[in-house]
C-alpha cells in the first residue's frame, strides 16, 4: 500500500531540471501579467491625473466585503488611483438612500478632487446617518473643505479614526489616509445599497462642483461604466485568463507527454486517485513557488496594497487552473485498463 | 496453480479468438503462451491478468482462488525514463510501503542479480533495450506479485539481449513466481516448463519439464 509519505517523496524526486525551467517560464508569465494588471493602474493613475487636474471630481461607489475597486474606478487597483488622484469624501444623505445595513456589508462612496479633503455625508452600522470616522474627525477639527497635511496631525487623524473603527467593532480599517506626495487624502467608508446607485449618485450628485460629461454619465449608469474603469479592468482581466489558460494549456500537455508513466505507476499499484495526486502534487510544486517569486516581485516592485492583491490572483488564477488542467489530464490517463493504456500509449 | 477453463473470447459480433481454452499449470514456474500473431496470446493473458473478461464465458483461478493481481512486463518498455535505474526498481517496493532509503538498498541488490549492478545510477532512457528489459523484470522481482505476466517480453530485442531476458524470467520463475510470457520466440519458450500453443483459437498445453 502506498503511503501518503512515499507519494510525497515520488513527488519530489520527479522534480528535476525542467521543472525549475518551468517554473520560471511560469514565474514570468505571471509576473508579465501582473506588471500589466499594475501598468494599466498605472494608466488609470495618468488619466485621473490629467482629469483632477483639470480640476475634475471623480465619484465611484464599491462594495467592501468584495474584491476591493471591482465596483470601483480603479478596478483592483483602485486604491493606487485613489493614493495618485487624492480623495475627498462625499455621501449622500442616508435618510434618501436605500442603504443595506445588513451585519458585514458595507460599501464605499468615494469621490476625489485634487488636495482637499471634504466630509459631507454618508452612513455606517450600527446607526443610519452615521458616518464612520465623522466624530474622531470632528473632535479633532478637521472640517469639510480643509487640506490636511503631512506630518503629526495626520498620523493623529489615522489614529482618531482607527480607535473609532475599534470602538464600534470593525476588525479592519474602514477609513485610511493615503499618502501622496505633501497631501493627505481619505478615504471615507460608508454603507450604500448597489441597488440605490441611481439614487445616491443623484443624492451625491447634489454636492459635486462640477457638472461634467464624464461625471454625469459615470453616476447615473452601472459601476464599471466610467471609461477609467472599462480601460482598466476589463483588458487586465483578459490577461489574466490568457496568463491562466496558459498554465492550464501547459499542465495537460506536461501530462499528456507523460502519459505512460503515469499509466506505469498505475502497474505499481498506485491507485487512480493516488496518480492524479501525484500529478496535482507536481503542479503544486512548480505553480506555488512561481507564483509566491512573481508575487514577491510584484509586492516589491508596486508596494502598494493592490500588489498584494495582485498576488493573490496570480496564486489563485494559476494555481487553480493549474489543478484543475493536472487532474483532468491525469484521471484519465491513470483508467483502470493500465494493459491498454501501455501498450496504446 | 493457475487454472484456466473453458474461456471463449470473441471481439465484437466475429468468430471467436479464443474458444474453449482450457489447461491447468500445477506450480509455479514459467508457462510459454505461443502462437503466431493474431492468434490471441495478448488477449489471453489480458485474461488472466482480469483486464478483460471472457466474452463467452469461462474462469480462472490461481491457487484455487481469485487470480492475484499480476506484474506486467511489455514488449515496449516501461520505465521512468528520467530516474535512475535504481530509482527504477525502488519504486516498486513503495507499494508494500517499504522506505524509500531502504527500497534503494534493496534496489542495488536486485539490480546486481539482474547484471544492472553497473548502471544503477545511471538514468533509464540510457539504457539499451535489453537493459530496459531486464530493469522492468528487476522492478517485477521487487514488486512481489505471485503472477507475472509478460507480452511479448522479447519482441524489439535482438538475439543476445533475448537471451539475458529469457534467463531473467527463468530466474524469476525458479524463484518462485508464476510467470505467464506471451512469445513467438523459441529463445524463451524453450526455457519455459510448459507452453499452451494458441492455433485456430484453440490451445495445446505440453509439460515440458
Amino acid at each position: 500500500m502506498w503511503t501518503s509519505r512515499s507519494l510525497a517523496g515520488e513527488i519530489a524526486r520527479n522534480l528535476r531540471g525542467v521543472h525549475v525551467a518551468v517554473g520560471a517560464v511560469l514565474a514570468a508569465i505571471l509576473l508579465w501579467s501582473g506588471q500589466f494588471e499594475a501598468a494599466s493602474v498605472g494608466q488609470g493613475v495618468t488619466e485621473l491625473d490629467r482629469w483632477l487636474d483639470r480640476g475634475g471630481m471623480v465619484f465611484s461607489v464599491e462594495r467592501e466585503g468584495g474584491i476591493p475597486g471591482d465596483e470601483c474606478i480603479g478596478g483592483s487597483g483602485g486604491g493606487s488611483v485613489l493614493a495618485a488622484g487624492g480623495a475627498s469624501v462625499v455621501g449622500g444623505d442616508p435618510e434618501t438612500v436605500t442603504f443595506d445595513r445588513s451585519p458585514g456589508v458595507a460599501y464605499s462612496v468615494i469621490a476625489m478632487t485634487r488636495g482637499a479633503v471634504e466630509i459631507v455625508g454618508g452612513s455606517g452600522p450600527p446607526t443610519p446617518g452615521w458616518i464612520v470616522g465623522q466624530t474622531a474627525l470632528d473632535e479633532l477639527g478637521v472640517t469639510p473643505g480643509m487640506e490636511l497635511g503631512s506630518g503629526a496631525d495626520t498620523a493623529e487623524v489615522a489614529a482618531a479614526i482607527g480607535a473609532e473603527e475599534r470602538q464600534l467593532g470593525y476588525d479592519r480599517d474602514l477609513i485610511r489616509l493615503v499618502p501622496a506626495g505633501n497631501q493627505v487624502f481619505v478615504i471615507c467608508w460608508v454603507e450604500l445599497d448597489p441597488s440605490a446607485f441611481g439614487s445616491g449618485a443623484e443624492v451625491i450628485a447634489g454636492f459635486l462642483p462640477y457638472d461634467d460629461a464624464v461625471i454625469r454619465p459615470f453616476l447615473r449608469t452601472e459601476p464599471g461604466e466610467h471609461p477609467v474603469a472599462r480601460y482598466q479592468a476589463r483588458p487586465s482581466r483578459l490577461v489574466w485568463v490568457a496568463a491562466g489558460l496558459a498554465v492550464g494549456l501547459f499542465w495537460g500537455l506536461w501530462y499528456w507527454i507523460r502519459r505512460r508513466e503515469l499509466a506505469l505507476y498505475r502497474s505499481l499499484h498506485l491507485s487512480r486517485s493516488g496518480v492524479a495526486l501525484l500529478a496535482v502534487g507536481e503542479a503544486v510544486a512548480v505553480t506555488v513557488p512561481a507564483a509566491v517569486v512573481a508575487s514577491l516581485v510584484l509586492v516589491v516592485g508596486h508596494g502598494a496594497t493592490s500588489a498584494t492583491l495582485l498576488g493573490v490572483w496570480t496564486i489563485g488564477t494559476a494555481g487553480l487552473l493549474g489543478l484543475v488542467a493536472a487532474t483532468a489530464t491525469a484521471w484519465p490517463i491513470a483508467r483502470r485498463n493500465l494493459a491498454v493504456a501501455l501498450k496504446d500509449l | 496453480m493457475l487454472s484456466v477453463h473453458r474461456v471463449t473470447h470473441r471481439y465484437g459480433g466475429g468468430a471467436p479468438i479464443l474458444r474453449e481454452i482450457t489447461f491447468s499449470y500445477p506450480r509455479s514456474g514459467m508457462l510459454a503462451v505461443t502462437g503466431a500473431s493474431g492468434s490471441g496470446k495478448t488477449t489471453l493473458l489480458a485474461i488472466i491478468g482480469g483486464l478483460i473478461g471472457p466474452s463467452d464465458g469461462g474462469d480462472m483461478t490461481f491457487d484455487g482462488g481469485a487470480v492475484p493481481e499480476p506484474t506486467w512486463v511489455f514488449q515496449l518498455p516501461n520505465v521512468l525514463a528520467h530516474r535512475r535505474a535504481a530509482d527504477n526498481v525502488a519504486v516498486a517496493a513503495l507499494a508494500s510501503g517499504a522506505s524509500w532509503a531502504g527500497a534503494l538498498d534493496d534496489a542495488h541488490v536486485v539490480l546486481d542479480r539482474y547484471g544492472l549492478g553497473h548502471v544503477a545510477a545511471a538514468r533509464a532512457r540510457t539504457l539499451s533495450g535489453g537493459e530496459v528489459q531486464r530493469l522492468t523484470l528487476a522492478r517485477a522481482e521487487t514488486m512481489g506479485a505471485p503472477l507475472l505476466l509478460a507480452d511479448e517480453p522479447t519482441g524489439q530485442l535482438d538475439h543476445a539481449n533475448t537471451v539475458m531476458v529469457a534467463a531473467a524470467l527463468r530466474r524469476l520463475a525458479d524463484a518462485g513466481t508464476t510467470v505467464v510470457v506471451a512469445t513467438h520466440d523459441p529463445s524463451v519458450s524453450n526455457m519455459a516448463d510448459a507452453t499452451v500453443a494458441l492455433e485456430n483459437a484453440t490451445a495445446s498445453y505440453v509439460d515440458l519439464s
